[in-house]
């Protein structure tokens, strides 16, 4: 056969090979033509993008992302984990999909390049954008644009397709607050269905039974500015440089190659040092551009001498605290031990046992970091932050300001999950940069550094002996809980909960691990007791041959929860469940149920009102909307109290300049906001219409507080290869109450949120690290797993009121407490063997079954 | 990503000849590539671009089906006419990675890619298959390494067309940088880690592969592509399998060792549907009998053994389980 290339092509073919349209258009060179040679050095490129012929300055080595986000400034393609794993960056190249950061800018040349600001703008949005939109297919929004890109690739490539098809297309895409439900009823949408239905009672439950959020439109079309798309002229690059080890001394580094590379502006690290954690800050590079920061980083050739690192859980507790689970000589050490021993005499069935929860990491895709710009009066510090004030101090120090001299921002916030009170160590060296070099400084992580250190939700061991009656009635006994924190501590585990444990005698301490600290997360120290409890709940049942519904209806401590139960049981067709251990089938199903709750305390928050002659009403707050709707909740909030449309206000949010907010955390905002706007539109009201500006001050007051709890219950329904050990859930229905519910969607997307949450706690999510040296060996968006696209079941979110004068109450952080154990405990139904230990992976699974057996 | 220069190269011969100079590297979708230089694993001064030079799309021609090695994995996915010739590929292909990804990722790079081992691939550990002296995974987290032909280095093989090809007897047409020419079974072509982990296949500096070549007895309707998989939107495997029952049978394991892994398949398929599952059950049992798993990963074979009994039930149009519909 001759070798002519022509043979080969059975059509027109040669387009550049990361960009994928083969055969979309005709060959990018003769064929016959010389060879290519471009770069190293930076050259013109000429690149059309939403159809605009842009001249940039590119090296051959330049991502399409870094162009399109630093030279372009088209910030809605994000770069989130820069190695193709999260489809954050997608756009489309001659109309196909294509992630900006695997493709070389040159390799765009010549080709239709369109990202999401050319699908569409907030003012006119496009069809996705608009579905999107309208379903409340988004929280934080960081991860929207990409699949927003992905969905309308696949409508290009073929109009009529299903659901399944826009599903399966935008699998690839990483979403981390858990909105992928809401997508997927976009695209029932998009592809001519109907969404899902609105759960009965929850339009009556709402404020605002049926608007979207408001800040939907900017996010979906890549309008919205998160702190990490802030670019100033003559800005600053500068990143950390981590110990990846557990226990480390940095030998040398060749600080004088990266210093004399051309662009690179301080490099300091702390060469001959021990470092005793992985993750440990080492240094830091700062330089003139992505490129130059990542050349000096690779220049310094660090050579690190380590030292092997004990890992094992249980091998650290011997050496920290003794045996785990306890000797009986120990419990006599047990708060209440004479009391619980008293129980357990008494008791007609004892359970013992062990759980074990994972380190859980946050993982925000927006990384933590600050952009800070002392070229502005005030010096202007943009933090991607879950607490505007909680920025301050850091900022006051690193720039040696006085707080009137600076003012912390955070518009749009990528994600949190508790990760992001404070400013962290990357905002305070942005501000300390910015200070030295009088220079806007942008430090933001990438994601090894994002994985590694900031912040998780601590494992945990936990080892029950419980007393039970005959009937089922908890007695008491004895736990002790271990709280897995790092180098930190705040490892609490909340146990007892939910039930009454009788005289339950306690012992808890932390562990010491060579890695970073732990941070509040999404309901801190709830998943992990919750995990424990409800399995020793269903274990306890299934000695017992009762049904587990019953057992948890007399051991309760709620009267709400009870009727949840009750109500649960009936959506997700308890009555079908079966016996544990009866099936016999390859798939086997399983129902499992579980509890949780949230505290509501009061505290300080305060807004501002002011009405113009125009008729507008201005809302101002320092808080921040980290994607739990907020912005939503302030409007919808202030347009029931004034009876005004939405149209009427304009909302000034997230800068320290503003009124005081609480932090986004322990489901504070909206319960803490709604107080304080009633009581600002109460002092407006009667100086409307305005005819002159009206400026009144709402703080919180008591007397909206009103009534209510935030209790929740979840039922799963799945389904077990009992070959592969592989997990389907099905259906999960989860009932939650949090007051007077503002806004509908939002609210229901916050459950969905915590429910996504929980399955990527029960199934996939695990800090995997090396037993050898300690370093996180998944410490990427490839092998740190958390549900996609094709493993979100079915979720019925019950928004639970049940009287008249409720208040607003907490949400966000009840709806994640149950899932975990509720899908624990449909596993061990499917299957007849408990699941002790999280995640449930395929190997637990079969360990599992294989103990059964 | 450190500074190269970059040449796309005009035609394969070319693509050949550069890839072999100095620290050049070649790149086709690039996707595997710039993963690996941003990590700091490859700093090559040049690249040599092969988007010009592989050709693309699926013919017919003689006794055989001839798919250019620049066609991406979505190509594949989306053809009519490979899902009627060997959906096996079709599927393995259309599965792959993300869609965004399958995109710009090509058949040729599919199947050289370099595995996917964590410790291999983070810059902090140097590991057998970068010139050190550990192999970091025996005894560190491997739940994801090879459960067989691991003693050495205990990657698997990641590449997913790898086993459907291997399956239908496939052959590689390889070019030289000199303008000679090479047919390579792909069965051939890889090699064991136990050898040198450095090296993971049999082609020279300066051949690459242009064409992938499947004969025609190994097409029609009876193939299948199986992958088990913990997560459902994009995880790498935790085995995979593919069955070809159009001519001779065959069926090859992916992701369990260094290479792709044929299990032989001593008696023909039955015709009647009982006798055939239980060929299929002894079949795969034969096919993870001679594991030799490491301490964090004997429970894959239980995942493996089924991704081969369901790769051959699906190939002999039979669904996984009896009276249940087809989950195609």
């Amino acid at each position: 056969m001759a070798l002519s290339r022509r043979d080969f092509l059975s059509r027109s073919a040669a387009a550049a090979a990361a960009a994928p349209a083969l055969g979309a258009r005709p060959p990018a060179g003769s064929p016959a033509g010389p060879t290519d040679r471009i770069g190293p050095e930076p050259a013109p490129l000429r690149l059309r993008v939403n159809g605009v012929e842009h001249e940039v300055e590119a090296e051959s080595r330049t991502t399409l992302l870094e162009v399109l986000r630093w030279q372009l400034g088209l910030t809605g393609s994000k770069e989130v984990c820069d190695r193709g794993t999260c489809g954050a960056c997608t756009v489309l190249i001659d109309g196909r999909p294509a992630l900006a950061c695997m493709t070389l800018a040159v390799d765009a040349a010549g080709a239709e390049i369109t990202t999401v600001e050319g699908l569409g703008s907030p003012e006119s949005p496009g069809r996705v954008q608009a579905a999107f939109i309208a379903n409340d297919a988004l929280q934080c929004g960081f991860c929207t644009p990409g699949f927003v890109v992905a969905t309308e690739a696949a409508l290009r490539c073929n109009p009529r397709a299903g659901v399944e098809e826009l599903q399966r297309a935008v699998a690839g895409n990483q979403c981390r607050c858990g909105s992928l439900a809401r997508i997927r009823d976009a695209h029932r949408v998009l592809s001519g269905g109907e969404p899902a239905p609105v759960p009965p009672g929850n339009r009556a439950a709402c404020l605002e039974p049926d608007r979207p959020r408001v800040d939907a439109p900017e996010k979906v079309c890549g309008a919205a500015r998160y702190s990490a798309d802030r670019a100033r002229p003559g800005m600053l690059f500068a990143r950390h440089v981590l110990c990846p080890f557990g226990r480390a001394r940095l030998v040398s580094a060749d600080l004088d190659a990266a210093r004399r590379l051309p662009g690179v502006v301080e490099v300091e690290l702390g060469v001959g040092e021990w470092f005793e954690y992985s993750g440990a800050p080492a240094g830091h590079v700062c330089a003139e551009s992505p490129a130059a920061l990542r050349d000096a980083i690779a220049a310094l050739r660090i050579d690190w001498e380590f030292e092997p690192v004990e890992t094992d859980w249980l091998a650290l507790h011997r050496q920290q605290h003794g045996p785990f689970p306890p000797r009986e000589e120990d419990l006599a050490s047990f708060r209440g031990a004479d009391r619980a021993a008293a129980a357990l005499a008494r008791a007609e069935v004892v359970v013992e046992a062990v759980y074990r929860t994972q380190v859980q990491v946050h993982t925000p895709l927006e990384p933590h970091g600050a952009m800070v710009d002392p070229t502005e009066q005030p010096v202007k510090c943009w933090v991607t932050t879950q607490g505007t004030f909680t920025c301050v101090e850091a900022m006051q120090r690193g720039l040696e300001l006085d707080p009137e001299d600076f003012e912390v921002r955070c518009d749009h916030v990528g994600g949190g999950f508790g990760s992001k009170f404070g400013a962290g160590r990357e905002g305070l060296l942005a501000a300390q940069l910015a200070h030295r070099h009088g220079r806007p400084v942008r430090v933001f992580n990438d994601r090894e550094n994002e994985m590694l250190d900031t912040g998780n939700r601590p494992g945990s061991l936990q080892w029950y002996r419980v007393g039970a009656t005959r009937e089922g009635k908890l007695l008491g006994g004895f736990v002790r809980t271990v709280g897995i924190t790092g180098i930190g501590g705040g490892g609490g585990v909340t146990t007892p909960f939910l039930y009454d444990f009788g005289a339950l005698a306690r012992s808890h301490d932390d562990l010491r691990t060579p890695h970073g600290a732990p941070r509040p997360f999404r309901a801190p120290g709830r998943p992990q007791g919750v995990f424990g409890i409800e399995v020793l709940m269903d274990e306890l049942a299934e000695r017992l041959g009762l049904d587990p519904v019953e057992v948890r209806r007399r051991n309760e401590t709620s009267e709400v929860r009870r009727r949840m139960l009750a109500e649960g049981a009936r959506l997700i067709g308890w009555d079908r469940r079966r016996p544990s251990g009866s099936q016999r089938g390859r798939l086997r199903r399983g129902l499992g149920c579980a509890g949780g709750d949230w505290g509501n305390g009061k505290g300080r928050c305060e807004v501002r009102l002011t009405a113009k002659p125009d008729g507008t009403i201005h809302i101002f707050s320092g808080m921040q909307d980290i994607g739990t709707g907020e912005r939503t909740v302030l409007i919808d909030l202030a347009a029931a109290a004034l009876e005004l449309p939405r149209e009427r206000f304009v909302l000034h949010l997230a800068s320290s300049k503003y009124p005081y907010g609480p932090a986004s955390g322990g489901s504070t905002t909206a319960r803490l906001t709604a107080p304080a706007v009633r009581d600002a539109c109460a002092k407006l009201k009667p100086h409307l219409p305005a005819r002159e500006e009206v400026t009144v001050e709402g703080s919180f007051n008591d007397d909206y507080w009103g009534r209510g709890g935030s209790e929740a219950v979840q039922f799963v329904d799945l389904v077990v290869d009992a070959e592969t050990g592989v997990v389907r859930i099905e259906k999960i229905v989860a009932l939650q109450a949090c007051g007077q519910t503002v806004n509908r969607k939002t609210a229901e997307n916050q459950i969905h949120g915590g429910v996504i949450q929980g399955i990527g706690y029960a199934l996939f999510e695990d800090r995997v690290t090396d037993p050898q040296l300690g370093f996180m060996v998944n410490a990427g968006l490839e092998r740190y797993l958390f549900p996609g696209p094709l493993d979100v079941p079915e979720i019925v979110p019950v928004l639970w009121a049940e009287s008249d004068g409720l208040g607003v109450r907490s949400l966000g952080e009840p709806c994640t407490v149950p899932t975990a154990g509720a899908i624990a405990n449909a596993v061990a139904n499917a299957i007849g063997a408990p699941i002790r230990e999280l995640p449930i992976t395929p190997e637990r699974v079969l360990a599992a079954l294989e103990g059964r057996a | 990503m450190r500074r190269f220069s970059y040449h796309v190269a005009a035609d394969a011969v070319e693509a050949a000849r550069l890839g072999a100079e100095g620290s050049a590297l070649r790149k086709a979708g690039g996707t595997d590539l710039l993963d690996r230089m941003k990590e700091g694993l490859e700093r090559p001064a040049t690249v040599v671009g092969m988007h010009r030079a592989l050709p693309t799309g699926l013919r017919r021609e003689g006794e055989w089906l001839w798919i250019g090695a620049g066609t991406t994995l979505a190509e594949l996915g989306r053809s009519a006419e490979l899902r009627r010739l060997l959906p096996s590929l079709a599927e393995s292909a259309g599965e792959a990675a993300t869609p965004a990804i399958r995109e710009a990722a090509t058949l040729g790079g599919n199947l050289f890619q370099r595995p996917r081992c964590w410790y291999f691939r983070s810059r902090h550990y140097l590991c057998r298959k970068k010139g050190g002296a550990v192999c970091w995974a025996q005894e560190g987290r491997h739940e994801h390494h090879a459960l067989f032909d691991n003693d050495h280095c205990a990657v698997v093989h990641p590449a997913n067309a790898a086993p459907a090809l291997i399956a239908a007897g496939a052959v590689l047409h390889l070019v030289g940088g000199d303008g000679r020419r090479r047919q390579l079974p792909l069965a051939e072509a890889y090699t064991p880690a136990g050898d040198d982990p450095e090296v993971e296949h049999r082609l020279a500096a300066d051949e690459i592969v242009v064409e992938v070549a499947v004969p025609a007895a190994a097409l029609g309707p009876r193939s299948a592509h199986v992958e088990i998989r913990h997560k459902q939107s994009f995880d790498w495997p935790l085995a995979m399998a593919a069955a070809n029952l159009n001519g001779r049978p065959g069926l090859v394991l992916g992701a369990v060792a260094s290479t792709p892994r044929p299990v032989p398949l001593p008696e023909p398929p039955p015709a009647d549907e009982p006798g055939l599952r239980e060929w299929a059950a002894a079949a795969a049992r034969r096919a993870v009998a001679d594991a030799t798993p490491l301490p964090g990963n004997a429970w894959r074979l239980r995942p493996a053994r089924a991704a081969a009994e369901r790769a051959l039930l699906r190939a002999a149009g039979l669904a996984v389980d009896p009276g249940r519909k087809e989950e195609r």
